[in-house]
């Protein structure tokens, strides 16, 4: 069963086709993968997805949903979230703030209370820095954060875009071990990545994103041994 | 750290300090003094109002002396007792219902409340089309706002009497009251910006595209702060109507705004307590700097009063401040009771916190 269905997404920024005709699924309990170029369309798929860019045509269904016009608080309510590119943490707010401001839909006050726990587990150092000012943490820290605020909202399905992105080789690893373990509790995956290696290591299905269509698809290790993907984009 | 219960006490004694001081001021100091203070207090009401959207919620709006209009215009309309009325309104009649009622003494909360839902309105009127929008629209929109109430209110001359204004409103905005309103506006704002609203308020302010992926309904924040903003700026103006016990257009002009925007610049944008503070503060101060503009003399040379001379003060101020303090005295901090008793309540615990105390509101 597809938890999230997208079919011939069309985005044009002004003048700007963005996504010509994106079609993918996501079924439930899977990791997928997006990749692509720079400028390909990945963030722009994200953002229709979850409601901050407007799809002019095609349609997104999520759980049933027709989500393809909806704005996000709707769609945060139904179960996505999403860890946006290049971190966009609340600056002036502490680490507890930003994360409780990833819970600011819910009101079941004992669970959020919970998954506040589960996400300081996922991530100790968080924990070490909760009445901290989310500015004032490093840039990884910040990756981290803001990965655990869209966990906040106890979502369905998590859309990340470029998670690992800036971080050092050892932190990476950390993000992607985090991924697995959340993956493990059952939650959906969408993961779009520069480091698409890693990716589609840990996805169970991939999608290639070029020019604002999808180019290819195919089970995770399809594409991490097809020949294109590896000269394309495993620099190999 | 004190528990909320102990803090409440805190605050209600401070409260009760607060009040006996101005009971003291109030027969033992002069007039002239008295009417500073009150000014000061209203101005703390402005501010407070003014940071709320340009401060916690990050909006740029222009727009408080248009605000502060509607709340002064309101108050004056309903104050002003139905003789002086006719005795003001000699060449073309004010329009019904104003001129067959005027509320009495014991109402005047009352009207300087409905000043506030007049400013709110305004903002209401204002934010709508506005704020739905990104970037500096609103910054426009209330400019334009305020300088369409500033030609209203010189033309309109059945509602406004137009440039000659309003005279002969009844002072009843003694510092009592005065003090009461602003104790009122600091804690209403502080409590807001503490609260959930408060909290997503400030993260529309910090990211506005993030808060909308965290599913903050942003315009319904952005409208909610701009409008109990309004409020607080008409509540203001009603105030200083009744002080002054004249409106005219030229009282709400533009520097009313300058003026404010300095005061919550110098006081630390986001910061209610620092807007307080620094309010009252550049009142006593703005007054007792007039002395530059009155011929000085010193031994043999005489220098003549240049009028104007305090706003070169003041900007000079300004850009020191400014250099030396960026994010002006306040911060983003607060005055809080976690800061004083961390800094004088308990002696082991000395050098906690430099100062003003980082508490947990931002
Ligand atoms: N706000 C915008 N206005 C105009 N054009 C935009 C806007 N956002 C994205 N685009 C354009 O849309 C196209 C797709 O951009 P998108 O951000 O989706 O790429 P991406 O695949 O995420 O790239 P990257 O890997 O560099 O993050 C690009 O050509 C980009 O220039
Ligand atoms: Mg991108």
């Amino acid at each position: 069963m597809s938890m999230l269905k997208v079919r011939d997404l069309n985005v044009h920024y002004g003048g700007i086709h963005a996504l010509k005709g994106v079609s993918l699924d996501v079924p439930e309990g899977a990791i997928v993968t997006l990749i692509g170029a720079n400028g390909a369309g990945k963030t722009t798929t994200l953002r229709a997805i979850t409601g901050l860019a407007k799809a002019t045509g095609g349609s997104i269904e999520f759980d049933g949903h027709d989500i393809t016009s909806a704005p996000p608080h709707e769609i945060v309510r139904l179960g996505v979230s999403m860890a946006a590119e290049g971190r966009r943490i609340f600056y002036n707010l502490t680490v507890m703030e930003n994360l409780m401001m990833g819970a600011y839909h819910r009101h079941d006050t004992a669970e959020v209370r919970k998954d506040l726990e589960w996400v300081t587990m996922l991530f100790p150092r968080l924990k070490e820095r909760f009445g901290q000012k989310g500015g004032t943490l490093s840039g990884g820290e910040q990756q981290m954060l803001a990965v655990g605020r869209a966990l906040m909202s106890r979502p369905k399905l998590l859309c990340l875009d470029e998670p690992s992105l800036g971080l050092a080789p050892m932190l990476v690893q950390e993000v992607f071990r985090v991924l697995s373990q959340i993956h493990d509790e059952g939650c959906t995956i969408l993961l779009v990545e520069q480091n698409a290696k890693a990716a589609l290591k840990i996805a169970d299905y991939g999608y290639v994103l070029r020019g604002g269509t999808i180019t290819m698809h195919g089970q995770g290790y399809e594409l991490l041994t097809d020949e294109s993907v590896r000269r394309a984009y495993l620099g190999e | 750290m004190p528990d909320k219960f102990r803090k409440t006490i805190l605050t209600v004694i401070f409260i009760g300090f607060l009040f006996v001081v101005a009971w003291l001021a109030d027969n033992y100091l002069d007039e002239y003094v008295m009417r500073v203070v009150r000014t000061g207090l209203i101005y703390v009401i402005a501010a407070v109002g003014y940071n709320l959207i340009n401060g916690i919620a990050g909006q740029f709006s222009l727009g408080p002396n248009g605000f502060m209009a509607l709340g002064g215009y309101m108050v004056a309309l309903l104050m002003l007792p139905v003789e002086q009325k006719e005795f003001v309104w000699f060449l073309q009649p004010l329009i019904w219902p104003f001129r067959v009622f005027s509320l009495t003494k014991p109402f005047f909360p009352l009207a300087v409340a409905l000043g506030g839902v007049a400013g709110a309105l305004g903002a209401l009127v204002v934010g709508v089309p506005s704020l739905r929008l990104r970037g500096d629209y609103l910054a426009i929109a209330t400019f334009g706002f305020s300088q369409i109430i500033i030609v209203l209110a010189n033309n309109l001359i059945p509602v406004t009497n137009g440039a000659l204004g309003i005279k002969g409103i009844p002072e009843y905005a003694n510092v009592y009251r005065c003090l009461a309103w602003a104790i009122v506006t600091v804690i209403i704002t502080s409590n807001l910006a503490n609260s959930s609203y408060g909290r997503a308020m400030k993260s529309v302010r910090d990211d506005e595209v993030a808060a909308e992926a965290m599913g903050i309904p942003i315009f319904r924040h952005k409208l909610l702060a701009f409008v109990v903003s309004g409020f607080f700026a008409g509540v203001a103006g009603g105030l200083m109507a009744s002080l002054i016990t004249t409106v005219s257009p030229s009282l709400f002009s533009f520097s009313m705004t300058f003026n404010l925007l300095i005061i919550i610049v110098l006081g630390g944008l986001g910061s209610t307590t620092g807007s307080a503070i620094t309010a009252f503060a550049f009142t006593l101060l703005s007054e007792a700097l007039r002395f530059v503009e009155s011929p000085i003399t010193i031994g043999p040379i005489d220098i003549p009063g240049i009028a104007g001379m305090r706003m070169l003060v003041f900007s000079l101020l300004l850009v020191l401040l400014m250099i030396f303090y960026r994010r002006g005295l306040f911060g983003k901090k607060e005055l809080s009771w976690d800061w004083v008793v961390s800094r004088f309540g308990n002696s082991n615990r000395q050098g906690v916190g430099t100062w003003p105390h980082k508490t947990e509101q931002s």
